[in-house]
């Protein structure tokens, strides 16, 4: 078990570098990393959401780029501006017309890529929007009769307007299930953000010269890893409880789905795994329920909202913490 | 009213509410009925269809509460309902009694509703516990201060169980209610709890029970033995042990079947009568209205009449008149002591003599004559079966008029009586007096009064009585008597003034052979001479004792005996009994009124003043049965009386015939004549069952006729009523003698027919009212007056009690988590316990458990007392979610943890606030309670808002 601990300690401190006063934002992304999820970033633009992104990129090496390119290099990453008049081809590929050869190549688009910033995913068209997301669930691409693998290694992190901006097409409710986590970035505090000010220069450097502390290989192993973290049959019951009261709460129209369920039992082990156990504790559903479930679900009203999810949480984490288990 | 939803529950939760919550409730609302039934006879009614109808209450509206009714849609249904059928109960009319039905249904309906209400609170509020114990408390109270005299056991009999329900319903049946889901551990637990409050609550009955143990014993065989001489009374008639028995045997028969009509004629008489016996009492003013709520108290009222007797304006009170039928060979009146009752019992707590709370009724007879009928008897023969063997016995019968000024209804009689009747009053003379009764006392010979004054001032009577002593000189001892009879009468508590009491009547009766040399020794010290020529007692209505009360105490008797030598007669009678009981001879306080002849003109009547209130000794002789003796020296307040004997009243005509029967038609308007079959008659006051049911006609047209207490008309009566017909023994009626060799029946058909009548009672028989046989030996319903004083003791005990419990309950919890830590068990077992002790621990300090997880809360507390409390949840998080095995480390933490963290957090809190704390028991509940989801928005990550 040192493994994990080491190279994810070298991971957060690497990226705490760049991002400031985000502990727990970079634990949630690493999160979703290990359990080979997606996260989605819900911020206004200038909180640090592309710096998070490339610098996770820029931590890891190996990957597709030095498969295609032969030296040691980060993990590729690219960038996608979602814009509304953006089409499905320019994030896939397009088939072009090879004079040499007579015939149509397929032209691999962004989405190629070990990780993917999807910059403010909601101003593009819905189609856009689809297309992304099937990558995202099935880790491949069909164009016309072939069916394009992702590579093993595929993190998506989308940010996304808050909705009320103007000129948003908001993702459906059954989009934002693909994602593992929905986080808000938001600022920092005061006194870090007067840090931010005083130092970005050196903060500016310092991205320039991320090192890269973890291999292609070792995500790999990592993500693996998390899988093996074990988790109590009570608490797996505590998920399922939470996911059924969702269904049944009044204030909530549609519930958290089975996905959603093993979703959370996913992130749940890698979380705890990042926050160095390898066993699942309650304070871990604590943590991630918010953001791993509240995204999934439509509420009937602004006290929904605001308190559904919360006091189904509540009562469970009560349960919880009073309980005794005697499994031993 | 709250959302509906949030009280939607399963079907498991309804029917464990329904087990746990909802049936005790009615459990403990049937016990309380139960009890008020048998206290208020105005609810005599059939307990079962009441709790049937509380039952019903309560499961419908548990169940509508369930499918998320709400209450108040429901009960205005509900009152809608009632309302309904009420009107239709009410447009019945003629075909039914109107006025039995509609009470009877809002009896039932009120159950109902009570019944409503509760299994709403059940399913509502969990403080209804509060209110429903609170209110079962106010009406065990209510019952209690009816009780005359109270004492431990009743406590621990009556209150028990009302207490050990409320703690329950505290303590333990919340945390059921509020869990939402409940685990069959949770459950298992919940129910090893309840088989514990139940054991401590059969440990609690056990030590009550022992505690009284001895008291019990004696009432027990006491009472058993009066059970097995009624008992015996079949028995011996197949022996043929002399016609005695028979005769009562049937008598007693008689009267059980003759109880039927009796009580209904009572639910009338509280029906109808009771506005006006208000208003009557209330006329007579408050003072004396006070002294006649005093009945219950024994002999404390009749002490009460002797202080007023010091007033002269008060002294001349009448009580009572009574014609005692009783007369020497040579015709002059043969007058008794007129008994009231006996103090048989030597309170060592109050020091002072009471009636036995346990044998109330031993040797009196218990009936209440205002609750007789008109007319009615009643008889116990029990009373008369130790009698039987007795020498120099007679029955001797005595009318008597209770004053309407001042007295109540009191059984008073020459010893005690064994049949009573009530007769009216005539007409004339009701001014005068209240009522009148006709009693029956089988008193010894050796009784009459002037063998029992005290003969201090009359050398004649003193010579007379030895006429007396020489009789009783034939007992030598007194190992004839029954062993508990005696030690019951010859019990004395252990102490000096007992001791030395002992010593100055052996002093006294040294010289004496025979008790009846001792009882005369100690007479004659009360009129010994004293040193200077002075007598050494003196009798003074002032003896100066602080407090003075009516029945003086122990402490008061040592002043008498051993200081000042003043008192008055209960002085005199208290020491003597106390004298006696301590050389081994059976006594007993007698009170009542001391009888003095003081009429030429009206031969065999006596006046009762409130002077002659009077207390007096009885000593039991073995074969002469219970002998009264007054040991009051001089008190010339007895002989003279403020007041010569007045004119007697009328005596009222007596009946010869008083038939018992239904109306058969409807009786005939214009002939004044109606039909009655009858099988019961009284002739000649003798009551007779008739072996065949007559059926006559009664000649209505001269008669009296009484409904209830009002006088009323023929066409008051109709077919189905039972009537009472009197008819009087007059000259202008044919009467026919009664004729020994005839049986009853022939006699009843030689009789003229048809009967004239001069009085006829209805008393309008329930139809639907069922027979309730009564046993002889069920506590009477008597009628207990309203004691504040009591009803303030036994509120301050039970609150005293309950705050007791509730207070020191979060210490027996932290007893009971504390026991549970056993640092030697394996360490998952010892985390857990410590953890559940922390958390109990930390709640109570005021850092409260809320909707966190353990090591937030950990956090929290830490920050406030620093007790590693943080560290060590994060080892028992590790046991309890992971399958790792501790560390060395890891483990000396949870034992240094363990061992540091109450002195650390002890120290950081002032001792008054952490008392403070502990004693609050509201905090301690809501450590029972799931926490309400925070409504702390904060806690929300992110709100699109």
């Amino acid at each position: 078990m040192e493994f994990h601990t080491e190279k994810l300690k070298l991971l957060t401190d690497n990226i705490s570098q760049t991002i400031r006063g985000k502990e727990t934002e970079i634990r949630y992304v690493i999160t979703c990393l290990l359990s080979r999820g997606h996260i989605l970033l819900e911020d206004n633009p200038g909180s640090g959401k592309t710096m998070m992104a490339k610098a996770l990129a820029q931590s890891i090496s190996g990957g597709l780029n030095e498969r295609s390119s032969g030296t040691t290099e980060t993990v590729a990453f690219r960038r996608i501006q979602f814009t509304p008049d953006l089409l499905p081809m320019d994030l896939i590929g397009s088939h072009i017309f090879d004079d040499e050869k007579k015939e149509f190549i397929f032209k691999k688009g962004p989405l190629f890529t070990n990780v993917l910033l999807a910059d403010e995913i909601n101003r593009a068209s819905p189609k856009v929007q689809s297309a992304l997301l099937e990558c995202m669930a099935e880790n491949q691409i069909s164009v016309g009769e072939k069916t394009w693998h992702l590579d093993k290694f595929f993190f998506t992190i989308a940010t996304q307007n808050p909705i009320e901006s103007e000129g948003t097409y908001p993702l459906p409710a059954a989009q934002l299930d693909r994602f593992f986590m929905k986080i808000s970035f938001g600022y920092v505090s005061t006194e870090t953000e007067i840090g931010i000010y005083n130092d970005y220069l050196h903060i500016n450097d310092v991205r320039n010269q991320v090192k890269q502390v973890l291999s292609y290989d070792d995500v790999i192993r990592l993500q693996q890893e998390a899988e093996q973290v074990y988790i109590h049959p009570e608490l797996v019951k505590a998920v399922a409880n939470i996911a059924q009261a969702t269904r049944k709460h009044p204030d909530i129209t549609v519930g958290c789905s089975v996905r959603g369920g093993i979703t959370f039992i996913r992130c749940l082990k890698s979380w705890a795994m990042v926050n160095q156990r390898n066993y699942v504790t309650e304070d871990d559903i604590r943590a991630l329920a918010h953001v791993v479930l509240h995204h999934r679900m439509v509420f009937r009203n602004r006290d929904g909202i605001a308190r559904a999810l919360q006091s189904i949480v509540d009562a469970e984490i009560s349960r919880l913490s009073k309980m005794s288990i005697g499994n031993k | 009213m709250k959302r509906s939803s949030k009280y939607i529950i399963t079907l498991t939760e309804w029917l464990l509410r329904m087990i746990f919550v909802a049936l005790p409730a009615f459990i403990m609302s049937a016990y309380v009925l139960s009890n008020v039934n048998l206290a208020y006879t105005g609810f005599e009614s059939g307990t079962t269809g009441q709790l049937l109808a509380l039952g019903c209450g309560v499961l419908v509206s548990s169940s509508v509460a369930w499918k998320g009714g709400r209450f108040t849609t429901f009960t205005l249904v509900l009152m809608l309902l009632l309302w309904i059928t009420s009107a239709v109960f009410e447009s019945f009319g003629g075909e039914f009694d109107q006025f039995y039905i509609t009470a009877r249904f809002t009896l039932y309906a009120s159950m109902f509703v009570i019944g409503w209400i509760t299994g709403f609170l059940i399913s509502r509020t969990r403080w209804y516990v509060v209110l429903y114990c609170s209110l079962l408390i106010v009406a065990f109270v209510i019952f209690f201060a009816r009780k005359e005299n109270l004492d431990a056991g009743d406590l621990s009999i009556y209150l028990l169980p009302v207490f050990l329900y409320t703690i329950y319903m505290l303590f333990f049946a919340p945390g059921l209610i509020s869990g939402e889901n409940v685990s069959p551990r949770k459950l298992s637990r919940f129910i090893l709890l309840l088989l514990i409050v139940i054991g401590v609550a059969v440990a609690a009955f056990f030590i009550a029970g022992r505690q009284f143990k001895h008291e019990h014993e004696i009432a027990e065989k006491l009472i058993e033995k009066k059970k097995n001489k009624g008992k015996g009374d079949g028995e011996q008639k197949e022996d043929g042990e002399g016609g005695l028995g028979d005769k009562y045997n049937e008598s007693n028969g008689l009267l059980e079947r003759g109880n039927k009509p009796k009580e209904g004629e009572d639910g009338k008489e509280e029906g109808n009568g009771g506005g006006q016996g208000g208003d009557k009492s209330s006329d007579k003013g408050k003072g004396k209205g006070d002294q006649n709520n005093n009945d219950g108290e024994g002999g404390f009222k009749l002490k009460d009449e002797m202080k007023m007797g010091e007033q002269q304006s008060q002294s001349d009170v009448l009580m009572f008149c009574a014609r005692l039928d009783n007369f020497f060979p040579d015709g002059s009146p043969q007058p008794f002591y007129f008994v009231y009752h006996y103090l048989t019992k030597y309170d060592a707590t109050t020091e002072t003599f009471v009636r036995d709370p346990l044998l109330r009724n031993i040797d009196e007879m218990s009936t209440d004559p205002s609750k007789l009928g008109m007319y009615k008897t009643s008889r116990d023969s029990s009373i008369l079966k130790p009698l039987k063997n007795l020498k120099k016995r007679k029955t001797v019968e005595a009318d008597v008029f209770i004053s309407a000024s001042v007295w109540k209804h009191s059984l008073l009689a020459p010893a005690t009586p064994f049949s009573i009747q009530t007769i009216p009053v005539d007409t004339a003379y009701k001014g005068l007096f209240r009522s009148g009764y006709h009693v029956k006392s089988n008193v010894s010979e050796l009784n009459n009064a002037y063998f029992v004054y005290n003969p201090s001032s009359n050398p004649q009577i003193l010579a007379y009585q030895e006429e007396r002593f020489e009789e009783l000189r034939t007992v030598k001892d007194f190992s004839g008597m029954d062993s508990v009879m005696l030690k019951y009468y010859t019990e004395l508590p252990k102490g000096t003034l007992f001791d030395s009491i002992r010593n100055l009547t052996l002093a006294i009766t040294a010289k004496a052979k025979t008790p009846a040399d001792k009882v005369a020794a100690i007479r004659d010290y009360f009129m010994q001479p004293g040193t200077n020529g002075q007598p050494l007692y003196r009798y003074t209505l002032d003896p100066g004792a602080p407090g003075d009360p009516n029945i003086p105490t122990g402490s008061m008797l040592r002043n008498f005996l051993f200081k000042t030598h003043e008192g008055y007669c209960t002085y005199f009678a208290g020491a003597s009994v106390l004298m006696l009981r301590s050389i081994g001879i059976p006594a007993r306080f007698t009170t009542g009124f001391a009888t003095v002849d003081r009429s030429d003109k009206n031969r065999g009547w006596y006046w009762f003043y409130a002077s002659q209130a009077h207390a007096w000794t009885q000593i039991y002789f073995p074969e002469y049965g219970w002998l009264d003796f007054d040991m009051t020296i001089g008190s010339e307040e007895l002989s003279q009386a403020p007041k010569p004997d007045g004119t007697p009243p009328v005596p009222p005509p007596q009946p010869w015939l008083i038939v018992e029967g239904v109306v058969n038609e409807e009786p005939d308007q214009t002939a004044k004549s109606l039909s009655v079959s009858f099988s019961k008659v009284v002739f000649f006051n003798d009551e007779y069952q008739l072996e065949e049911e007559q059926n006559r006609e009664v000649d209505a047209s001269l008669c009296r006729i009484v409904y209830g207490k009002k006088d009323t008309s023929l066409s008051a009566i109709h077919e189905g009523d039972t009537v009472f017909i009197v008819s009087w023994d007059d000259l202008a009626k044919d009467v026919p003698e009664p004729d020994p060799d005839k049986s009853i029946d022939e006699q009843v058909n030689s009789f003229n027919w048809p009967l004239i009548a001069d009085e006829i009672y209805i008393l309008k028989k329930n139809p639907e009212k069922k027979a309730e046989k009564k046993e002889a030996e069920e506590t009477p319903k008597q009628e207990v007056p309203f004691n504040w004083k009591k009803l303030a003791i036994a509120g301050l005990i039970v609150l005293g009690g309950l705050l007791l419990a509730v207070l020191f309950f979060p210490l027996i919890w932290l007893m009971i988590l504390a026991g549970r830590v056993k640092p030697n068990s394996d360490p998952f077992a010892f985390s857990e316990a410590v953890y559940r002790l922390s958390l109990y621990v930390y709640h109570m300090s005021g850092t409260e458990l809320k909707t966190e997880t353990s090591l937030e809360y950990a956090l929290r507390a830490d920050a406030r007392y620093n007790t590693l409390f943080g560290q060590f949840v994060r080892v028992y998080l590790k046991l309890k979610y992971s399958k790792e095995q501790l560390t060395s480390s890891e483990h000396g933490l949870i034992t240094e943890y363990n061992s540091t963290f109450r002195t650390k957090l002890n120290s950081s809190l002032s001792s008054k606030v952490r008392m403070f704390r502990w004693f609050n028991v509201f905090r301690a509940l809501r450590y029972f309670k799931t926490p309400e989801p925070t409504e702390d928005v904060a806690m929300v990550n992110s709100i699109n808002d």
